[in-house]
């Protein structure tokens, strides 16, 4: 028969189990960086699926920053132990695997999320975790977020250069098209906001500007464009913008073209290129496409001869084209990493601190600096053509522009509890 | 509505109804008269696409010659997936679904190890027609020439010859047939060839107006079964007629708004309301809204209820 436990016993037992259990909890609540000689460091990016047309440069950018850093001795004596996991395109991976970066890797940062919609969809696990984290890729401004930071561009930088060139190059009547989420949604606010007001935020005074006029939204996995393509040709717009995104709306362009429209209708766009479409698409089918980004492989600087070539090396291949989703990525790890020596730590506060002190430096794109109240990045952004050699003839230049639609209203240094998405009215 | 709108709305419906009858041929057979429920279907299509990439870019072929190849090298790998997997697993409908799904899974595997993750284009050089205010592309039209063509030959094909006769028999009854001195196993791999090969010929004629990517055939594969369930038993007047059905609604839809809804919010020009109809979004919705409503009220298909008023 068992001798049932006495009281001491069983408290003695009890302490013990409960002390082994405890314990490993308690080592949790100091991150693996704390102590160890490497960090990790995570990245969300879609390697597979629709939109790897630009998570695949975005990786490449990672990967090479990372590298850098760490060929160069790591941060703080460390280096950097890069995780990155396949989001597949599925919105459904990134809250899933963003936890898995905050709890189980203990990562010092995250970076990635590539549609608005993925960005939106895991945006709240960034909040309620307190994880610093930094989206790298252009989208459609607002976010005001304290652990957010973002070195993408934003409708500002982009859409005013472009309806300014448009309005005066082709003609007031625009046709929109535009992808069936939130990024294309919101875009087109703000695109309407751009051209009433000839490229600016606020109305001239004296100018009255013409609405945009017929926008369409498509859905991520239409690849049929034959009814739109009519229907644009019915609506006779001057100029067409596109703010289509993914594999599946590549073809439109395509077809557009087949269509025998590409010299009748020119097209303009905040999305074309930064998945190097014009890769994939032939010089005949978008050569004279205008597009506004900060940074294209045909820039001229010594930051950029450096990081083109160490790219090509690490890809294999002579003719690779970066695009702005690589370069992007590529300054948004480089950004943190001049936090993180600023800061002199990986903690978050130390380093959102650092940032908001206004760093800047001399990127591939040029002189990139980051605003501190709104954790937007000033950029000096590039109007370009496509060309008939797979890359892009740059038209005009904007130094320094700021993101002003965001940093208008969002001022994360007054009101730090900020965790928001700010849109047009 | 002026001549040359209603013009390119007939076009519009035709070329909806192409694509259809293009994905749905080869599962037609496979699926409809087979009754295998082929889940790598839309990865042969992906290979059919991928044989012309490959023809055109390493094989330096014109774009004719890689579309000729397409449906011989996917009916091989057809073939090929008949002899090591399907074949084992005849009359066990939920492992055929398995091992196919398994085998699509495979398929994007290989050909992304092969050609990489990234989208790739097949550009072409014909031009385009006018049709009053609108220029339509001309490839439009070579694609319902061939999709028309593949269809009348599959006709031709199991009605007047006599690999059709016997095919047809041995789908009928195998046992009967086999008694008869048909070689069953052999029609059932051929027809399983022919139906993969139907899906390449269709992925080879769409590469070019579409982005060429590993996983391209998920985006297809829904509509295929769909119109191929819709279209009921009798297998290629049920495809063609289901095809022209839901290819005409879904064109309808895409082109016509039906109604507005008033809406608060940013629109430009004020005031705001959401046209019902008149986008893409709106023909895929209608197509599958269509596509359930003929399923319950003609539950065995399209082809089914003429079947049954006969």
């Amino acid at each position: 028969m068992r001798r049932p436990l006495n009281r001491r016993e069983f408290l003695r037992t009890a302490a013990a189990v409960g002390g082994a259990a405890a314990a490993p909890a308690l080592l949790k609540l100091r991150p693996a960086w704390a102590q160890g000689k490497k960090v990790p460091v995570g990245s969300l990016l879609d390697k597979t699926g629709g939109i790897n047309i630009y998570g695949l440069p975005a990786i490449a950018g990672t990967e090479f920053a990372v590298a850098e850093i760490n060929a160069k001795g790591g941060l703080l004596g460390k280096q950097l132990e890069l995780i990155q996991y396949d989001t597949q395109s599925d919105i459904a991976n990134f809250p899933k695997f963003a936890k898995k970066l905050i709890l189980e890797d203990q990562v010092a940062v995250i970076h990635g999320g590539i549609t608005s919609a993925s960005r939106e969809s895991f945006r709240p696990v960034i909040d309620e975790y307190k994880q610093l984290y930094f989206y790298n890729i252009i989208y459609e401004g607002g976010v005001c977020d304290k652990y957010v930071f973002v070195t993408g561009e934003t409708p500002t930088q982009q859409m005013g250069p472009i309806a300014k060139y448009a309005l005066k190059k082709y003609g007031t009547k625009a046709y929109t098209v535009a992808a069936d989420y939130n990024f294309g949604h919101i875009s087109w606010k703000w695109w309407d906001i751009f051209w009433r007001n000839g490229g600016g935020l606020e109305p001239v005074a004296g100018k009255k500007g013409q609405h945009v006029g017929k926008v369409e939204f498509i859905p991520l996995d239409v690849t049929d464009f034959n009814a739109t393509i009519n229907r644009i040709q019915e609506a006779k717009p001057d100029v067409l913008m596109s703010f289509l995104v993914g594999g599946a709306h590549i073809n439109f362009y395509r077809q557009f073209a087949a269509a025998g429209l590409k010299n009748k209708i020119p097209i303009v766009s905040t999305t074309f290129g930064f998945g190097n479409e014009h890769i994939v698409l032939d010089a005949k089918e978008v050569e004279g496409l205008v597009a506004c980004y900060p940074y294209f492989d045909e820039l001229d600087n010594a930051q950029n001869r450096t990081f083109k070539a160490g790219m090509k090396k690490k890809m294999g291949d002579p003719n690779y084209y970066i695009g702005d989703a690589g370069a992007e990525s590529y300054n948004g790890w480089h950004f943190w990493a001049k936090g993180v020596q600023k800061a002199g730590s990986f903690e978050r506060e130390a380093v959102t601190k650092a940032l908001e002190s206004g760093i800047e430096w001399d990127s591939p794109m040029g002189r990139v600096k980051m605003d501190p109240a709104s954790h937007h990045t000033v950029f000096t952004m590039h109007l370009a053509a496509v060309n008939n050699k797979r890359g892009w003839n740059v038209i005009e230049s904007f130094p320094n522009i700021p993101p002003t639609e965001t940093m208008q209203l969002c001022d994360l240094i007054k009101n730090p509890n900020q965790h928001t998405q700010f849109q047009p009215k | 509505m002026s001549v040359d709108t209603a013009a390119i709305v007939v076009l519009e419906i035709v070329n909806s109804i192409t694509i259809l009858v293009l994905l749905a041929l080869g599962l037609a057979l496979i699926f409809g008269m087979m009754r295998i429920v082929n889940l790598a279907q839309g990865e042969f299509f992906t290979a059919g696409a991928f044989t012309v990439l490959s023809a055109v870019r390493f094989g330096h072929l014109p774009l004719w010659a890689g579309m000729l190849l397409a449906p011989v090298v996917v009916a091989g790998i057809g073939i090929v997936i008949e002899r090591l997997i399907i074949r084992r697993l005849y009359g066990r409908p939920l492992d055929v679904m398995l091992a196919t799904w398994g085998v699509s899974i495979l398929l994007i595997g290989l050909i992304t190890v092969i050609f990489g993750a990234v989208t790739q284009g097949i550009p072409f050089a014909l031009g385009n027609f006018q049709v009053g205010r609108y220029s339509y592309p001309e490839y439009r039209i070579v694609m319902t020439t061939v999709a028309a063509g593949l269809m009348l030959g599959v006709s031709l094909l199991f009605r007047y010859t006599a690999f059709g006769r016997r095919a047809r028999a041995t789908i009928a009854n195998p046992e009967m047939a086999s008694a008869a001195g048909i070689n069953t196993p052999r029609m059932f791999m051929l027809t399983f060839g022919l139906g993969a090969g139907l899906a390449g010929a269709a992925g080879a004629i769409m590469a070019p107006i579409v982005g060429v990517v590993p996983t391209m055939g998920a985006l297809y594969i829904a509509r295929a079964f769909i119109t191929v369930v819709v279209g009921g038993p009798v297998v290629l007047v049920g495809t063609l007629s289901s095809a022209s059905a839901l290819g005409f609604i879904e064109a309808l839809i895409s082109r016509f708004s039906l109604f507005q809804i008033e809406t608060a919010g940013h629109c430009a020009p004020p005031p705001c309301a959401i046209n019902i109809g008149g986008s893409a979004f709106f023909g895929q919705i209608a197509l599958l809204i269509f596509a359930i409503l003929l399923l319950r009220l003609l539950p065995q298909g399209i082809s089914g209820f003429w079947r049954q008023r006969r």
